[in-house]
């Protein structure tokens, strides 16, 4: 080998063996092939089976009938009817109603008070109570909307029954007791399904996740050991920390544009989640992602000494780094303190891009911003990694 | 692993001094150990103190609104019409909406859509006011972006109150001029009414329903990795067997004397976070706070004694520690709050109840905010304490381990 290195074939090639290096490292630690492997292709399927079934559809619900006659059985057979709600148990009172309830037998409970039937046929309004969980949102929502459903359908007829009999046409008959209708369009989540709305987000967090807790692991865990690699650069007059930091994002950003080909493609598709994009353009838009994750990965490599202290500090981080997302809670209701915060998370323009090309069907002119700013972060931390190794690198030299 | 370190323990093992010194050798010499070992090392004031306090800080102030509001929605407007202008300034005024912008064409709406610039579209049609008065019943198309299920949701609830409330007084005011009373016209235009009793959370305040359920998520997670790393450490820098040592060797009394000090520094943030709760941010309470405490207690022990389960299983830091961090992690999704359990499959509800959180959540929910019975709560007090056997089923194997060097220095 010639004493000086220099040049950028000679670069390239310290890259490459650094590169190499990486894969054997991660390959020969359990613990970081657990995290950058095996726990990026597994979490997924796992979150993905919870919320395979994507609506609550049945909501077991106790329904208490005083009226007992044609009308309210009719009421009772629309109820069990929907897609919402399936009648489990019919008590005879609301105190065995409530006992049931507690029980954990039925999420919501329906009354058809006595008379129910008589007033409508004196023509006037009837009551149903409906009580519903709202400690359980999905529960409330949908025991609610179960039985607006049912009520409304009921009624719908009876006011057209009531309508055509004085001798008006279907159209009369709507136009008399709802002159303004509303169509409701929900966008991109028809049904309003909780995986299709949780799974891409939870999908690209677990990507910065695993990527940033497996990178400071390695890095802990050479540190730790005094074995970075420094080795085969002595005597490169090549600048080592910008090699060292080369090598090794080639080697990590390999591995995940593999995951997220896995992800997209086919976690996507096992799990029946809506797919509006692309899977090349969904990788040119979180090309960039992988290259600000792993930099920020790098520069964290500095604060970790030991290869426990990354998953320590990294994992509790994964919650709140959902919620600045936007993904639950609007942004547009977020305190200005964390919305700033959010903004120097890859996942954060990461999350919201990769919803709107992959989920909105939006365009990539209409996610430029959020691939730019991907680009801003990934240059940005590009630097912090440099500064961060070179620190690293000049205290292993003079160890 | 060094061999003056084994060296020193066999020295330790034959010095007759130190075994008839056992007297002094037990809980309170472990604990004293312990103590020095929490000041020596600023990972337990971060993940005991600052870090746990500091996420409670997020959630709360995260969700102090309670609710979103005045989210941006966008019209189209074609009708331009007194009824069309109504409308839109009713949804306006929602609590919800905030109307941003007037589109001219729908592809301007959609635009708007995607780009998340709005999370609705309003579209009043040509000719609507005539339409209602003609009496052909046209309707208002209401596009709301569904792939953010909170804001979808309160938009949709919210515009389709403003759009039935302005339908039921134009037929209203219709049928009193054609001689009804309000009352017979009421049951006319709306023959049966729904009578909504929203239960436990009036208001559908998000904030209780979050906080509640954040906070001890939160804690779980530094309860686990607290708990592995002050136990793997010994392995992992070879003082299992110093530790041992300090409690004469009896694995239940080092247990008791190394867990104290977490147990207590945990058990203090979370009564004030459960306390915190009701006293300062007024959450509804109930039922009975003795029970809540009582689950709380066992809500910090539990997870302890978890985590001491799995360093036996998996006896070397990382690993454990990997392992114990996913498993708090999920511990929100198989809680079944958001999603719930009567939507899962029966493999993911059957995985859920093996959270001590899924338990603890329960117990919270029904206590605080539902006033349930005390009887309903005893077999969820029950499967909370079935965590609490764990531990003994890994006495043995911890001991072992812990004096088996072969274990120690694991990276």
């Amino acid at each position: 080998m010639r004493k000086n290195k220099t040049g950028l074939i000679g670069g390239i090639r310290s890259v490459f063996s650094v590169w190499r290096q990486e894969y054997i490292n991660i390959l020969s630690d359990f613990g970081v092939l657990l995290i950058l492997v095996i726990a990026a292709a597994a979490y997924p399927l796992l979150y993905g089976y919870a919320y395979s079934t994507e609506v609550l559809r049945d909501a077991p619900v106790a329904l208490v009938d005083l009226d007992g006659t044609g009308l309210s059985r009719q009421l009772t057979r629309m109820i069990d009817a929907t897609e919402e709600m399936k009648i489990k148990e019919m008590p005879g009172s609301l105190n065995e109603a409530e006992s049931d309830f507690y029980k954990g037998k039925v999420d919501g409970v329906l009354l058809i008070p006595k008379g129910f039937a008589a007033n409508i046929y004196k023509q006037q309004q009837a009551t149903v109570s409906v009580y519903c969980d709202a400690s359980y949102f999905m529960n409330y929502k949908q025991v609610l909307q179960g039985a607006n459903y049912a009520a409304g359908t009921l009624a719908g007829q009876i006011k057209v029954q009531r309508a055509m009999a004085h001798g008006a046409t279907l159209i009369q008959a709507k136009a008399q007791t709802t002159p303004l209708g509303l169509v409701e369009t929900p966008l991109y989540n028809r049904t309003g399904g909780y995986g299709t709305y949780v799974m891409p987000a939870v999908l690209i967090l677990i990507l910065q996740q695993t990527l940033l807790i497996g990178i400071g692991m390695l890095g802990g865990s050479q540190r730790e050991q005094n074995s970075f690699h420094f080795a085969i650069l002595k005597g490169s007059t090549v600048n080592s920390a910008l090699t060292i930091i080369l090598g090794k994002a080639g080697a990590y950003i390999s591995i995940y544009l593999i995951h997220a080909i896995y992800l997209f493609g086919v976690v996507f598709r096992v799990f029946h989640l809506p797919v509006r994009s692309s899977l090349p353009e969904v990788l040119v838009f979180i090309f960039p992602m992988m290259l600000a994750v792993t930099f920020l990965g790098l520069t964290m490599v500095s604060w970790f000494r030991k290869r426990e202290q990354s998953i320590m500090f990294l994992i509790f981080l994964s919650i709140p780094i959902l919620f600045l997302s936007g993904i639950s809670w609007p942004v547009e209701s977020m305190p200005a303190f964390w919305r700033g915060l959010a903004q120097i998370i890859p996942s954060t323009p990461g999350i919201e891009g990769f919803i709107k090309l992959h989920q909105m069907s939006a365009t990539f002119h209409q996610v430029s911003r959020e691939w730019f700013i991907l680009w801003v972060m990934a240059f940005f931390y590009f630097g912090t990694a440099w500064i961060s190794f070179t620190g690293i690198v000049k205290k292993h030299r003079r160890m | 692993m060094s061999a003056r370190r084994l060296l020193g323990r066999i020295v330790k093992w034959k010095d007759p001094m130190a075994m008839s010194d056992n007297s002094q050798h037990g809980v309170w010499n472990t604990l004293r150990r312990e103590l020095g070992r929490m000041a020596s090392d600023r990972v337990y004031l971060l993940l005991m103190l600052v870090l746990p306090l500091a996420t409670f800080v997020f959630f709360i102030t995260m969700f102090q609104g309670g609710k979103p509001e005045n989210l941006p929605v966008a019209v189209y407007d074609a009708d331009h019409s007194s009824l069309s202008r109504q409308v839109t300034r009713m949804i306006d005024a929602t609590s919800s909406i905030r109307i941003t912008r007037e589109v001219d064409d729908l592809a301007q709406g959609k635009a708007l859509l995607q780009e998340k610039k709005v999370y609705g579209l309003v579209v009043f049609p040509t000719g609507m006011e005539k339409d209602v008065y003609r009496g052909t019943a046209p309707n208002v198309v209401a596009y709301y972006n569904n792939a953010f299920l909170i804001p979808g949701s309160l938009l949709q609830r919210d515009i389709k109150t403003v759009v039935g409330t302005v339908s039921a007084g134009i037929a209203l005011s219709t049928s009193e001029k054609k001689g009804s009373t309000p009352n017979q016209a009421m049951a006319q235009i709306q023959p049966i009414r729904l009578d909504t009793h929203v239960l436990f959370n009036p208001y559908t305040s998000y904030f209780y329903y979050l906080v509640s359920c954040f906070l001890p998520v939160m804690l779980q997670i530094f309860i686990m990795t607290v708990t592995v790393y002050a136990l793997g450490t010994e392995l992992k820098d070879g003082t299992a067997s110093d530790w041992l040592d300090s409690a004469g060797g009896n694995v239940i009394k080092g247990l008791f004397g190394k867990m104290l000090p977490y147990s207590l520094v945990f058990l203090l943030i979370a009564f004030l976070m459960v306390i915190g709760q009701f006293s300062y941010f007024g959450m509804p309470l109930r039922g009975s706070l003795g029970l809540i405490l009582f689950g709380t207690l066992l809500f910090v022990v539990t997870y302890q004694a978890v985590s001491i389960f799995f360093v036996s299983v998996f006896p070397s830091l990382r690993m454990c520690l990997s392992i114990a961090s996913s498993y708090g992690a999920m511990a929100f999704t198989f809680s079944g709050l958001t999603f719930p359990y009567s939507a899962m499959p029966l493999g993911a509800k059957l995985f859920g109840m093996l959270f001590p959180f899924s338990h603890f959540l329960k117990l919270f929910i029904d206590q605080a905010f539902r006033g349930a019975p005390l009887a309903v709560d005893l077999l969820t007090i029950a499967g909370l304490s079935a965590f609490l056997v764990l531990p003994w089923l890994a006495l043995h194997k911890l001991k072992r381990v812990s004096y088996a060097p072969e274990y120690w220095h694991r990276i």
